[in-house]
């Protein structure tokens, strides 16, 4: 079943995110790809579409590579939300305490003065009454506008009262167990100070939560005060003003306040009559012993349901619309803060590499001889023209670009056999003496073993100093004949330079119908 | 078994540039000479750790002619043997090249046969092609043009027909990332055997290109915001030190912009993995200027058309033009900030510089003169504009390879913004302001839009549809 966020998750996640700046992209990227891989492997994340399940996940893996011997980690949303936990308890007892002790003062009767229920209603009714007032139209702000700011009273607590702790968690060592934990305390703080942008509602509603805890241990307390009291003092209530207020007004308006309850608990049960709040009008004056006692007791079911009402009730349902509204506050988190999408991404995208290992040199790479071994010369005397058989068509072209005696032209590399049985004619014919030999290769083909195995074998077959020239063709174009790049006649050079010939000769041909510029 | 594609063809015809593109590794083989490689090279595709994919470099063809001649010998039933040719031939030294190259074909490795386009096709190449035919393995065939020359590729294409499952046009030198997710689905369809892992390899290929994509966007915007909300402050103490300071703060507040572009630049370069090889931006580039430069600012700012737009929708962001040469004054960078203490000094008269003073035409009853934050959406732009030009340079790859010693530099782009329209150049003005408000550290709506445009323009530029 997949574990829903809470709001210390949050605060982890930012601190695991804040503690990977400065970490090489390139390892977050293969530590968070291989927590989504083993995840994946393990079937995790088959229900793990949502970005929220996925940042799930990795929170995990992250809090269980944090956790030191199998210890529970100390990681900073786990010490806050122990912290929230006992902050929750401790605020709780402390309401109640502090309820039980103001109604204990409060409800206090010597005999000569009753307990003025003005007082009461302008000091434990009221206010709550007003808070409540503010709680619902903030919480209605909310609803409209989920990104509305934080007030000023959020603001003061976390630069107050948690900025305080905060620098006293750093100075007294002995506060937190171990430096571990203080720093997550004070990483935790210092979030909460920080992130108010991005997560603001979600905590907004842990103080609100915090808040209606306290105020209903007061409340609780409060009740429980007037109870014992009630049970166990001669209590007597009255009600007095210097304004000249009708015992009708009063009727009326603690008829109104009694209204969530009236139903339940009458007129002159759950609230005083007319004649009991008449009976009960104190003109100090006069004193009280004219008074009813049946009046002056009449008032205590009416001031403990208010607080039932306006003060428990009130702040129960309060308490549990901020449960709700802080779950949903997490719930409608769309983690898409840069941090967050930076983490879905490395995760999500698969790691590819398509690099070759290093090579291993086993031979030196041979470096071009700049200088020419083989001088340029256009052959003279007689000739014999070899030219390939896919240069047949520019013959006539190829030849304008230099001079030759030509006494037969041969076309060549058609077939690999027809070649063989030239290289056998013409090694085995009688060459006369000022006879050469005439090859035409294109330049941009470099020589292949093939051509230079060839020419090995002719040189031998033929007369120690019979002159072979290969001539070389730059590119054919449209308008005629490219010029011979310095790069190709380069590679040729070197080519042919392996033979170790004397009498082998390079002649890169001129451009023909171009204008000449070397590359 | 990992499917295997060896990369045949003739020397010196773009085989390692067609697969430096594909793999992207620009570790090349220092050779000047062809012909000198005469070992296979493996590039191995891992996806997360497992290797899925293997192209392999081979040598090229040096004994066409006596292979074919040789590998017919072994026909039989009209199956050629590879196993026997490499068998029969290993004494034969002029056939090392050759045996090298068919023995990844022997052991079932698809072929992709690479040629130069700008070339006439010729007799060699015709029997290299019979010799790829003959042993039945599945063929796809790259035209790579080395040179501008397309009069040869129907030539080609015609004798590709006859051998080839498939044929394509693949310049090495230029080819885009659509281009290269292109020809891998084009190798899937040779064989459906690969579809698979080459479906898999180009859904990785392309997640992992988008990632890439994402993060140069938050490099962009990381740059934009830190120029955006710069700001320098000094103390001034006498009315004589004004202007040196307004130049001191001025260069320093340049230099400051400079160095965050250069590491955003290589950051970016970083990404799209020119490691190895030095990669050197076009002799013409707008990116040898500096960035303050009049010129990179008339080219590259706001054009009067969006100036008047942008000063529509928020006032006040009027193209600066030649002013940015000056002490940048055109960009609203100047301002003189009061302080309490010098104003009350001016007040009582003592050696603070009075409140009337006034310094070309910011008034100095202050002790302090500040440069920055602009509040001239040029900034913006010129900045954009020149982190989208670098990111069009370097995703493209075989620039000054041995291969294309006659290669031509890639064109600059004049501006990628010039022709946005109003909508974009709202975009822009939001993510401006925003940024002046809180430097964009929490993604806003405003940041995430504009994050969101510049995904789509570097995509644009990757698929070339810029141009």
């Amino acid at each position: 079943m997949k574990k829903s966020w809470k709001s210390y998750d949050i605060v982890d996640l930012e601190y695991f995110l804040h503690s990977d700046q400065g970490t090489a992209p390139a390892a977050l990227q293969q530590r968070d790809r291989a927590i989504f891989l083993a995840a994946q492997d393990e079937g995790e994340t088959a229900g793990c579409q949502e970005p929220r399940d996925l940042l799930r996940h990795w929170l995990r893996c992250r809090r269980r590579s944090f956790s030191t011997e199998g210890k529970e980690p100390q990681t900073p949303g786990i010490v806050l939300a122990f912290s929230c936990h006992q902050a929750r308890t401790l605020l709780c007892l402390l309401g109640v305490l502090f309820g039980f002790l103001a109604g204990l003062s409060f409800f206090t009767y010597a005999g000569a003065t009753p307990i003025n229920v003005f007082s009461f209603l302008l000091l434990f009714v009221a206010p709550q009454l007003l808070l409540s007032l503010f709680f619902v139209c903030s919480a209605g702000g909310r609803l409209l506008r989920p990104s509305l700011p934080t007030g000023p009273l959020y603001q003061f607590l976390l630069t107050g009262p948690l900025a305080i702790l905060g620098r006293l968690i750093d100075r007294r060592r002995w506060f937190a167990r171990s430096p571990h934990s203080r720093d997550s305390w004070l990483f935790g703080l210092h979030f909460l100070q920080k992130q108010q942008k991005v997560y603001g509602a979600v905590f907004y509603w842990q103080l609100a939560l915090l808040a209606q805890l306290l105020a209903l241990g007061g409340n609780l307390g409060l009740l429980l005060a007037g109870l014992q009291r009630v049970l166990t003092r001669d209590l007597a209530f009255g009600w007095q003003s210097t304004l000249q207020l009708s015992a009708e007004l009063i009727h009326r308006l603690v008829s109104l306040l009694a209204l969530p309850w009236s139903w339940l608990f009458g007129e002159g049960v759950g609230y005083p009559s007319l004649a009991e709040i008449e009976g009960s009008r104190i003109i100090l004056k006069d004193g009280i012993s004219h008074l009813l006692t049946a009046n002056l007791t009449a008032w205590w079911p009416f001031l403990l349901l208010c607080v039932l009402c306006y003060g428990l009730l009130l702040r129960g349902s309060f308490l549990l619309y901020s449960v709700a509204a802080a779950r949903r506050a997490i719930n409608t988190l769309a983690f898409d803060t840069p941090a967050c999408r930076s983490l879905l991404q490395r995760m999500q995208t698969p790691i590819v590499t398509s690099s070759a290992p290093p090579e291993i040199q086993t031979t030196q790479a041979a470096a071009l001889n700049p200088l020419s071994d083989l001088p340029a010369i256009v052959p003279d005397g007689l000739q014999l023209l070899l030219i390939p058989g896919d240069l047949r068509r520019q013959l006539d072209m190829l030849l304008t670009s230099f001079p030759l005696e030509i006494t037969e032209i041969i076309y060549f590399m058609e077939d690999y056999e027809d070649d063989e049985q030239l290289l056998s004619k013409l090694t085995a014919r009688q060459w006369p003496e000022d006879q050469g030999v005439t090859i035409v290769m294109e330049a941009w083909m470099p020589p292949l073993v093939s051509f230079i195995s060839w020419l090995a074998r002719l040189r031998k077959g033929l007369p120690a100093n019979t002159q072979i020239t290969i001539a070389l063709a730059g590119r054919l174009r449209q308008s005629g004949l490219g010029p011979v790049s310095s790069q190709d006649h380069r590679v040729w050079q070197h080519k042919l330079a392996e033979l170790i010939d004397p009498y082998l000769h390079l002649l890169p041909l001129p451009s023909i119908g171009e204008k000449t510029h070397d590359s | 078994m990992i499917p295997e594609l060896a990369i045949l063809g003739h020397p010196n015809e773009g085989k390692s540039s067609v697969l430096s593109t594909l793999a992207e590794d620009d570790s090349v083989r220092i050779s000047p000479l062809p012909g000198e490689t005469r070992e296979c090279r493996t590039f191995p595709v891992v996806v997360d750790g497992r290797e899925v994919l293997r192209f392999t470099d081979t040598p090229g063809f040096q004994n066409p002619g006596k292979v074919l001649v040789e590998l017919k010998r072994t026909l039989k039933q009209g199956a050629v043997s590879l196993e026997e040719f490499l068998q029969e031939t290993a004494a034969v030294a002029d056939l090392h090249d050759d045996r090298e190259l068919l023995t990844p074909v022997a052991r079932g490795a698809g072929i992709i046969y690479v040629v130069d386009g700008s070339r006439p096709v010729r007799n060699v190449d015709r029997a290299e092609m019979e010799i790829l035919r003959l042993t039945g393995k599945p063929r796809l065939a790259i035209i790579n043009s080395k040179e501008e020359d397309r009069q040869h590729l129907e030539e080609w294409k015609q004798e590709f027909r006859k051998s080839f499952n498939a044929h394509r046009v693949f310049n090495a030198h230029r080819a885009t990332y659509a281009e290269r997710i292109s020809l891998l689905e084009a190798l899937g369809a040779i064989d459906q055997d690969w579809q698979r892992v080459l479906s898999q390899v180009v859904a990785a290929f392309i997640k992992d290109w988008q990632a890439r994509n994402e993060t140069t966007v938050q490099e962009i915007m990381a740059l934009l915001s830190f120029a955006l909300t710069l700001q320098l402050k000094k103390q001034l103490t006498a009315r004589k030190q004004a202007i040196n300071l307004e130049q001191e703060l001025l260069k320093r507040y340049q230099k400051q912009i400079r160095e965050k572009e250069a590491a955003a630049h290589q950051a970016i370069r970083v990404l799209f993995k020119h490691n190895i090889f030095d990669y050197q931006l076009p002799d013409q580039s707008i990116l040898h200027e500096d960035l303050f430069a009049a010129r990179t600012w008339e080219l590259l700012g706001l054009t009067r058309k969006q100036a008047v737009i942008a000063g529509g929708i928020g006032g006040g962001a009027l193209g600066a033009g030649v002013d940015v040469a000056a002490l940048g004054h055109g960009l609203g960078l100047f301002t003189a900030l009061g302080t309490v203490a010098g104003a009350v000094g001016a007040f009582f008269g003592g050696e603070d510089i009075s409140r009337k003073a006034k310094l070309l035409g910011i008034p100095l009853g202050s002790e302090m003169v500040s440069v920055g934050p602009a509040r001239n959406m040029d900034m913006l732009f010129v900045l954009m504009n020149r982190a989208l030009l670098f990111y069009s340079h370097v995703i493209n790859w075989a620039h000054g390879r041995r291969d294309y010693p006659d290669a031509q530099p890639m064109v600059d782009a004049t501006s990628f913004t010039q022709r946005w329209s109003a909508g974009q150049i709202r975009i822009c003005h939001k993510f401006f302001k925003q940024a002046h408000k809180n430097g964009d550290r929490t993604g806003s709506q405003e940041s995430q839009d504009f994050a969101a445009m510049l995904l789509a323009c570097l995509q644009e530029i990757a698929e070339d549809r810029q141009h």
